[in-house]
């Protein structure tokens, strides 16, 4: 509808709007697409937002100022610190935090903090800190950011009951839940693409099987699916290969809505006179799929999965709540959600939460995203 | 409904009254709760003197003679086994603990005699005293326990260990109704642990014969036992039968309301979400001035769904009584809310030895980690480098004690030098030992074991109430300056029973309770290579050996064969010198050994009480070994 | 159409069965049976349970049976509507359920019906007002339901509740009320315990409602017959209410029957935090202690509905929709 009232005014008058139009009557599709997801501005920062959390995954180890496993008995369950620019000294261009001084209260013997503003921490960029493998490959310990007295307490996003930085977890806990997202809708991509295109494409007895195959798991409830599934992991598996196995109980449960997505398409695309042409011409049926019908719903398939991850991303977190996804010392967002689900937490240290709000943006973005991506995907409709 | 001051004048009034009325017509003096008053005027209860026994056990209050009514509300997540339900409605057992947790008391029983040989003992019963729908409890109770289920092959095709000192099992005569007599083929002193611990309790060791007559082929005829299996849905005699008597180790779990009890409070009704029990009418034991207890008319248990609902129903002050659930994580959120809540936190000493366990697998399936695992210097190692210090501060507020796996101080085996057998944090002298045995280490830090392969560690363990995941993360990071890799991996309890007797872990932890007087003598499974139980899982070929009689596992080492001789010998010495010197050669050889790792114990467990219930004393010793509230007689806890 | 629903239904008998079947072996699928559950729980307690109660208690739950054996004993009696006996709870599965079945269809009725009225009225205002401020705030209103995590909302709600409210937490009855007859104020105990769950339960429910909607709406109102009808004057509010919006709702329509099992098993998760009277917390208890018979009756049910469901769904977008064929 943009485009043809755009069109519209442009032939009314301004010869600039003209060549506007023009532009748009030779634009590729993949510049149309672009063009109107620009107008949707909830996915343009939902995206900005996506692509700023796989850097963060990408660099975890740089990004974070410490490593997720330094523990300090002295500072535990401490509150976010405050970054400060102004002291007594005055004002100070370098923000910094005050160090703590930790009371236990006599009647119920709960630890606080209160800042210590006799110790004065400056923030830089780029300092040396903690020792950590970057990509378990290299050893390294620069950081982005982060003090220069490295036995002192920075906790931005305070402490959890051992007395680890919650940020630093937040920031490597990253890694694993995208991840967890991206290689778990990649694999019922996979999976949907597959049997949903043989389904549609085939049709008949074929497709009549796997629309019951589909309407049965869909009509499995999840949770004792995903106990099942979770049960057959090998008890002595390594953290990353369950990792992975939970990615795959995860695309199991998955692939149908894709497959639903990409059957739908498939169908009404058989009828289309360019396939018809194409069978005519003698094209391979493999030929017709790849090269005629896939490019052609590429962008839906993009939206659709876009839209899948924050499934996948919220269905990590119910699997670490009931106990069945990745267990510590693994970090990931649901693991730590999981460490907060406690009265005392809520009570008493609610900045534990901060990762159910990474969750949260984490979700909003991908939806935004993939909405304004499906919304644009056809650019030629309306 | 609870009495506030003007109700205690009735109350007094009721008793002064029921008192100058029972001392005019019948001439004794025992008093009961308003609500059974109202019943026996109807006619449709006996009067308070014909349901209690000839001699009812009188209970000295902890605080005060109480006052009777109110509804004590309690909740648990575990319907299986009540808990806190459990903990105010607790066992009855043969003979019980003190207050002391120590010295044995009659209950009951009030008689229990062991002949000069060990072999033989006489057991006299309470006269007089009722189930709760007031049939008498007598000595055919116990023998239809003994005839009509231990000695018939299809409801007990596996004799009780327990009953079978020496691999006999014990032959039990009933001399007459309240008298019998236990006839074992060794010397057997621990009978008495036996009958006051969890085994002399309802579903234990004696069963409602005349209730459960009515599903016994031997009594009922066949058209009775037919109708009972298809009403209840049942496939078998059997399964109908042991789901009518409750034969599941006696947990606290509610049984069907028409079921007979002894116990202080019966089941009345049962839903998916709540138990209601009221008063037994014919509890069998008064206060000092001859009140019939309970004080407290009813008792509710919530089903709750999840563990956290524990802890807001405590701070909404929705609870009047909680233990089981609590931790001591939780105990500055409890005590800031004692106001709003209306409530009071006790802490109770708690019996663990220790509270978080290691046990190291020292029958490993592989020869290579099986020979650093038992090499002494390697758990001598492991014990130093941990930081105890810190585990206590961290998940124990700092008020747990750093110690070895022992038992509690209070104890007869117990010596300090046990407790304090490498306790301290000594990373260095970790790092010698290790150095000395030849675990050199990699490239990136972790030793390495004599085949080149790191030396790796997996943790399995599954989640109960102290945070073990946690602890074990703060050990492995301690562990790291050792050069030992310890990976953890929490696993459901499921997994736990197949994988810890299989012989299939490297280490699990687990937390080490039966560390008193009362238990350790019986169970020392975490020093004694005695069961073969999945929480025991330092060796298991060697206790499977042994519980097989060497038919399958593998031939323990000398030192353990020794462990097992010192504990036959505490088991079947009638002579108690000789018993606290094989119990502390036990313990001399743990401490020496290391056959298990502890680490902190004795920590404090949070108990939550209502301000207004009174009698809850302010320290009681907290455990399984005491049945938890057994010390505290939670029957004359009452609503003030 | 009668041959229609009746060639479905037939179709349907062959996947009830292997419901039936895989709802049984994936019960039987984790290590362990409820015997090795309840052992784990008396352990908890501090008991040793040795070889001779392990020994009883097999006896007592007939599991020693291979698992087929179970199946068919199990299926035999189904067929005569006798679901079989809960372990954990000692009674027959159908009265549990029946127990469960009333709060739960209430709870999610009401939920249901709070996310329709949630959804309908932003799904009509943000494709009416596509881009606006207005569309932005809604949708991200209603996203954020979506986005947060159940169990989270509903612990944090939970507290707060209490905190500043001074409301009982959990279940869906003050304790004073919990035994009390039916009376008006027991409605009102209940309604204001129903907010919580309808909140958390319902949010996340919004999101996906919405974007149908909106994206249904905003195809019909490119439609032509749109704009001839703006062309000549109808006024907007009436010409979108007319057409665009009962065909939108079409598709909307047919997702009424995928509600069917979501009426009976609502948000298990949620459920068990709030600690709420409902189906969901059966199963998943059922589940963990492996309560076979339990579990399985009611993986079926759920099943069974989500077919029923589906079923229902096209026999109404068939009916709605006449250019739907029945082939």
């Amino acid at each position: 509808m943009e485009v043809t009232k755009q069109f519209k005014k442009a032939n009314v008058s301004d010869s600039s709007k003209v060549k506007q139009a023009q532009e748009i009557y030779v634009a590729s599709q993949w510049q149309l697409i672009w063009r109107r997801f620009r107008r949707h501005r909830l996915a343009i920062a939902g995206g900005i937002v996506v692509i700023i959390f796989y850097i963060v995954a990408l660099f975890a180890e740089f990004i974070a100022p410490g490593v997720p496993t330094k523990y300090d008995v002295k500072y535990n369950y401490v509150p976010p610190t405050r970054i400060h620019f102004t002291s007594e000294d005055g004002f100070s261009l370098r923000p910094f935090v005050y160090g703590y001084r930790r009371e236990i209260d006599k009647e119920t013997l709960r630890r606080t903090y209160v800042p210590d503003r006799t110790s004065k921490h400056h923030i830089h960029f780029l300092v040396r800190g903690e020792k950590y493998k970057f990509w378990g490959l290299w050893e390294a310990d620069l950081h982005l950011f982060g003090i220069k007295d490295s036995g002192a307490p920075f906790f931005l996003l305070g402490t959890d009951r051992m007395g680890r930085d919650l940020l630093t977890r937040i920031i490597y806990g990253t890694r694993i839940s995208m991840s967890i997202g991206l290689v778990g809708v990649i694999s019922s991509f996979v999976l949907g693409v597959l049997i949903g295109g043989l389904s549609g494409y085939k049709g008949g007895i074929v497709d009549t099987g796997i629309q019951r195959l589909i309407e049965f798991v869909r009509s499995m409830p999840t949770i004792p699916l995903w106990m099942a599934l979770s049960a057959a992991l090998p008890p002595h598996w390594p953290p990353l290969r369950v990792y992975f196995g939970i990615t795959i109980i995860l695309s199991l449960i998955g692939w149908t809505s894709l497959a639903r997505v990409v059957r739908s398409k498939f169908l009404s695309l058989r009828e289309e006179d360019f396939v018809t042409a194409a069978r005519l011409d003698g094209c391979k049926e493999a030929r017709i799929i790849v090269r005629h019908m896939l490019p052609s719903f590429t962008s839906h398939m993009i939206a659709a999965m876009t839209l899948a991850i924050p499934d996948m991303v919220l269905a990590e977190t119910s699997l670490s709540f009931l106990g069945l996804g990745l267990r510590p010392p693994v970090v990931s967002w649901g693991v730590l959600l999981q460490d907060a689900q406690n009265v005392r937490t809520v009570a008493h240290s609610p900045w534990l939460l901060f990762p159910g709000l990474a969750v949260v943006l984490t979700v909003l973005s991908f939806n935004f995203l993939g909405d304004g991506l499906r919304d644009a995907a056809d650019p030629y409709a309306r | 409904m609870r009495f506030g001051k003007s109700g205690l004048v009735q109350v007094l009034l009721i008793g002064i009254l029921t008192l100058t009325f029972s001392s005019l017509c019948l001439g004794a003096s025992y008093y009961e709760a308003p609500m059974l008053t109202e019943m026996v005027k109807a006619g449709k209860l006996p009067s308070v003197d014909e349901r209690l026994p000839k001699e009812p056990i009188v209970i000295t209050p902890v605080e005060m003679v109480g006052s009777y009514g109110g509804t004590m509300r309690v909740v648990t997540v575990r319907p299986q086994i009540m808990e806190d339900g459990g903990l105010i409605n607790n066992h009855e057992t043969i003979i019980r603990l003190g207050a002391d947790g120590k010295t044995i008391e009659a209950n009951l029983a009030t008689a229990w005699e062991l002949s000069e040989d060990g072999k033989t003992l006489t057991l006299r019963l309470r006269e007089g005293v009722r189930w709760s729908d007031g049939h008498p409890f007598d000595a055919d109770d116990i023998m239809f326990w003994y005839e009509d289920i231990v000695l018939d092959d299809e409801l007990t095709p596996v004799k009780p260990r327990v009953w079978s000192p020496g691999g006999y099992l014990v032959e039990i005569e009933k001399l007459d109704d309240y008298t019998l007599e236990f006839n074992f083929a060794e010397p057997y002193p621990l009978v008495l642990t036996h009958l006051m611990h969890s085994n002399g309790y309802e579903g234990g060791m004696f069963y409602p014969k005349h209730y459960l007559m009515k599903y016994h082929y031997k009594y009922a005829s066949e058209e009775e036992i037919q109708q009972a299996i298809a009403e209840g849905g049942f496939e078998t005699w059997a399964q109908m039968f042991l789901a009518k008597a409750q034969i599941n180790a006696g947990s606290g779990r509610a049984v069907e309301p028409e079921t007979p009890t002894v116990k202080p409070f019966k089941v009345v009704a049962k839903t998916l979400d709540k138990v209601i029990y009221e008063r037994n009418p014919y509890y069998w034991k008064v206060d000092t001035a001859g009140n019939q207890l309970p004080y407290i008319d009813r008792l509710e248990v919530e089903i709750l769904k999840d563990q956290e609902m524990v802890n807001l129903k405590i701070v909404a002050g929705e609870v009047d009584f909680a233990a089981f659930n609590t931790t001591l994580e939780n105990y500055p959120l409890y005590k800031e809310n004692e106001d709003n809540a209306n409530i009071r936190v006790l802490l109770w000493p708690d019996v663990f030895g220790a509270e978080l366990l290691i046990m190291l697998n020292l029958t490993h399936q592989n020869p290579v980690i099986r020979e650093i695992f038992q090499d002494i210097r390697f758990r001598a190692a492991l014990s130093l480098g941990i930081n105890r210090e810190e585990m206590n501060e961290l998940f124990f507020l700092g008020l747990a004690e750093p110690r070895q796996a022992t038992v509690v101080p209070a104890s007869a085996f117990y010596e300090e030098e046990f407790a304090n057998a490498y306790v301290e944090y000594d990373p260095d002298e970790a790092n010698r030992l290790l150095d000395e045995m030849g675990l050199n280490r990699g490239s990136d830090g972790v030793r390495l074991r004599p085949d080149g392969k790191p030396l790796e560690i997996l943790a399995e363990y599954t989640v109960v109430d102290t945070p073990r995941g946690p602890m074990l993360e703060l050990v492995a990071e301690q562990w790291q300056v050792l050069g030992v890799k310890l990976n953890i991996k929490e696993i459901s309890g499921d997994l736990q029973t197949t994988r810890a007797p299989g012989n299939q872990m490297d280490m699990t932890v687990w937390n080490a309770d039966k560390m008193t007087d009362v238990l350790f003598p019986a169970t020392p499974m975490w020093v004694v290579p005695m069961a073969h139980g999945w929480e025991n899982s330092w060796c298991p070929l060697w206790a499977q050996w042994y519980v097989t009689d060497g038919k399958a596992g593998e031939e323990p080492p000398e030192e353990m064969k020794l462990q097992l001789e010192r504990w036959e010998l505490l088991k079947t010495s009638v002579d108690e010198a000789a018993r606290v010197e094989a119990g502390k050669a036990i313990l001399r050889s743990q401490a020496t050994n290391l056959w298990t790792i502890g680490t902190v114990g004795l920590a404090p467990h949070p108990v939550i009480v209502r301000k207004n219930l009174r009698n809850v004393p302010d320290e009681s010793l907290y455990g399984w070994d005491t049945f938890w509230t057994q010390p505290a007689y939670p029957e004359q806890f009452f609503f003030d | 159409m009668a041959t229609f629903v009746g060639k479905r239904l037939l179709l349907m008998l062959p996947t009830l069965i292997l419901i039936s079947l895989v709802s049984f072996v994936i019960i039987q699928l984790p290590p362990g049976d409820f015997l090795t559950s309840y052992i784990t729980q008396l352990s908890q307690s501090g008991e040793v349970v040795d070889e001779a109660m392990i020994a009883a208690l097999q006896k007592r739950y007939g599991l020693d049976r291979p698992w087929y054996a179970q199946y068919w004993l199990w299926m035999s009696r189904v067929v005569r509507g006798d679901f079989g006996q809960s372990f954990e709870w000692e009674q027959p599965v159908n009265q549990l359920i029946w127990e469960r079945l009333g709060l739960t269809v209430a709870i999610s009725a009401a939920t249901l019906v709070f996310t329709w009225i949630v959804s309908f009225t932003i799904g009509f205002y943000s494709a009416t007002h596509q881009y606006s401020i207005g569309d932005y705030f809604f949708t991200f209103l209603g996203f954020m339901g979506l986005a947060t995590p159940s169990f989270l909302l509903a612990l944090v709600l939970m507290w707060i509740a209490l905190r500043y409210f001074g409301l009982s937490v959990g279940g869906l009855f003050s304790p004073d009320y919990a035994q009390a007859p039916w009376s008006f104020a027991k409605c009102v105990d209940l309604i204001k315990h129903l907010a919580i769950p309808m909140v958390v339960i319902g949010a996340a429910g919004t999101a996906g409602s919405i974007r149908i909607l909106r994206a249904n709406l905003l195809d019909e109102l490119q439609k032509p017959y749109v704009q001839t009808a703006r062309t000549k004057g109808v006024p907007e509010f009436r010409l979108i209410l007319k057409y665009p919006v009962r065909i939108a709702l079409i598709p909307f329509a047919s997702t009424v029957g995928w509600s069917l099992p979501l009426l009976v098993s609502g948000e298990t998760i949620t459920a068990v935090v709030l600690n709420l009277p409902t189906t969901g917390p059966l199963l998943l208890g059922a589940l963990r202690s492996q309560d076979m018979y339990l579990a399985g009756t009611l993986v079926m049910f759920l099943s069974s509905l989500t077919v029923l469901g589906t079923l229902l769904s096209d026999i109404l977008l068939a009916w709605l929709d006449p250019r739907i064929r029945y082939d």
